[in-house]
């Protein structure tokens, strides 16, 4: 290993109590990086990850478990290399550190690329993929769907990180009543995959707790790598807890977004779909449930009252006309008694 | 514990008197006791829907 220069004798001796404008320092750093012997033409080995390119250059972390240096090589240059690179590729690469004056970043240049071979941590990841996959961890006959309107939600993530509040915010701008339960948890670093799965365990066993979000911001796949764990793989699937992700990744390649039962792409994402819009809901499904009530109630009233009308008007129809039958039979009675008097008187019986 | 089975039953609740109150084959006097009980269950469908506070509680 080259011995570290002796960059102060190049680099320009601050006066004392000067003033440097963001420019003027990092115009500084950037000789004191170029003017490195020890910076130039280094050689390193590591694992691609986090790789995306545009049309103007290839972009990606070169990571050995512990430490992370970013990368780039010109489009141009790539395509005369006879490397192709993905994520998990183990390198060797050759270039030169560079200083990036307008961003203040650090990166290599590689002019040279030799592929190695699958890396360590991707070999590992892809075995234990493929185990789980056997054990049927990813089926879908596993997933349960959760609530649609839970009372309360857990979220396992770091209390400082800027995920919860997205979480919080996406839950309560669908549902203001549900409470949110947050679980402290260290979402990188050899730490995580314990810290994560202890918050799954934790919130599970919450009685109350109706769903569980798993999530954190976005970031480079090297700290990302928890979420390829067994631990945490095996805390998701022995949850009896729904359980969504929210990892702020956009592929599918981590093992706790298929072993869920839901990954959302982002923080936000999740909240909007752990609760549903209470609002929505009654516009969508309560109010018309209220008018058909209404409406049914009054076509039903409707044709009871014609029914109603038309008794009453069959009754009047059918009764006989004039006097109760009862005063004709009395009248019967006083005629025929009257008739026998006049018969009699008539005989001279009286 | 989650509102959904709460919500189902009395929605499916007033789903059945609308299509009692269709059919037509009660009486208008039970046919206005079935409109105030789904009216009823309207009302606690709201209720319930409001019920929670929104906390938000931190475990370290």
């Amino acid at each position: 290993m080259a011995e570290a220069p002796d960059t102060e004798g190049q680099a320009v001796e601050p006066e004392a109590g000067e003033v440097l404008s963001v420019s003027q320092l990092n115009d500084r750093i950037a000789s004191v990086v170029e003017d490195a012997p020890a910076l130039d033409g280094v050689r390193c080995i590591g694992e691609v990850t986090d790789l995306h390119q545009n049309s103007t250059a290839l972009y990606f972390t070169l990571t050995d478990g512990d430490a992370e240096l970013p990368c780039m090589i010109w489009a141009n240059r790539y395509r005369n290399m006879e490397a192709d690179l993905e994520d998990g590729t183990e390198v060797i690469l050759e270039g030169d550190i560079d200083y990036w004056t307008e961003g203040g970043k650090i990166d290599l240049k590689p002019w040279e690329v030799i592929v190695v071979g699958d890396g360590d941590q991707a070999a590992a990841v892809e075995r234990l993929r493929s185990e789980l996959e056997e054990r049927g961890w990813f089926d879908d006959e596993q997933k349960q769907r959760p609530p649609a309107f839970p009372e309360r939600v857990g979220v396992v993530t770091s209390l400082r990180g800027d995920a919860r509040y997205d979480i919080q915010s996406a839950i309560h701008e669908q549902d203001p009543t549900v409470d949110i339960l947050v679980k402290d948890a260290t979402v990188q670093g050899s730490e995580a995959p314990t810290s994560i799965a202890n918050g799954i365990h934790h919130l599970d066993r919450s009685e109350d707790v109706d769903s569980i979000i798993v999530g954190r911001g976005g970031g480079s796949d090297s700290n990302l790598q928890a979420f390829n764990t067994e631990r945490v793989a095996e805390a998701i699937f022995t949850a009896n807890t729904p359980i969504v992700t929210a990892i702020g990744h956009t592929d599918d390649r981590l093992i706790a977004d298929r072993v869920a039962d839901m990954a959302a792409i982002t923080p936000t994402a999740a909240g909007e779909y752990i609760a549903k819009s209470r609002n929505d809901f009654l516009a969508s499904e309560i109010d018309p449930l209220e008018q058909q009530l209404d409406t049914a109630y009054e076509t039903f009233e409707q044709d009871h009252e014609h029914e109603q009308e038309l008794t009453e008007a069959v009754e009047e129809a059918t009764a006989p006309e004039g006097l109760p039958p009862v005063y004709y039979k009395a009248a019967i009675v006083v005629l025929v008694l009257l008739l026998l008097l006049i018969t009699a008187l008539w005989l001279g019986v009286i | 514990m989650a509102k959904d089975s709460d919500i189902r039953r009395r929605m499916d609740r007033v789903e059945e008197i609308i299509e009692q109150l269709d059919a037509d084959e009660v009486s208008l006097e039970d046919g206005h006791d079935l409109y105030d009980e789904g009216q009823e269950l309207l009302s606690e469908l709201r209720e319930r829907l409001q019920e929670g506070d929104g906390e938000v509680i931190e475990i370290e």
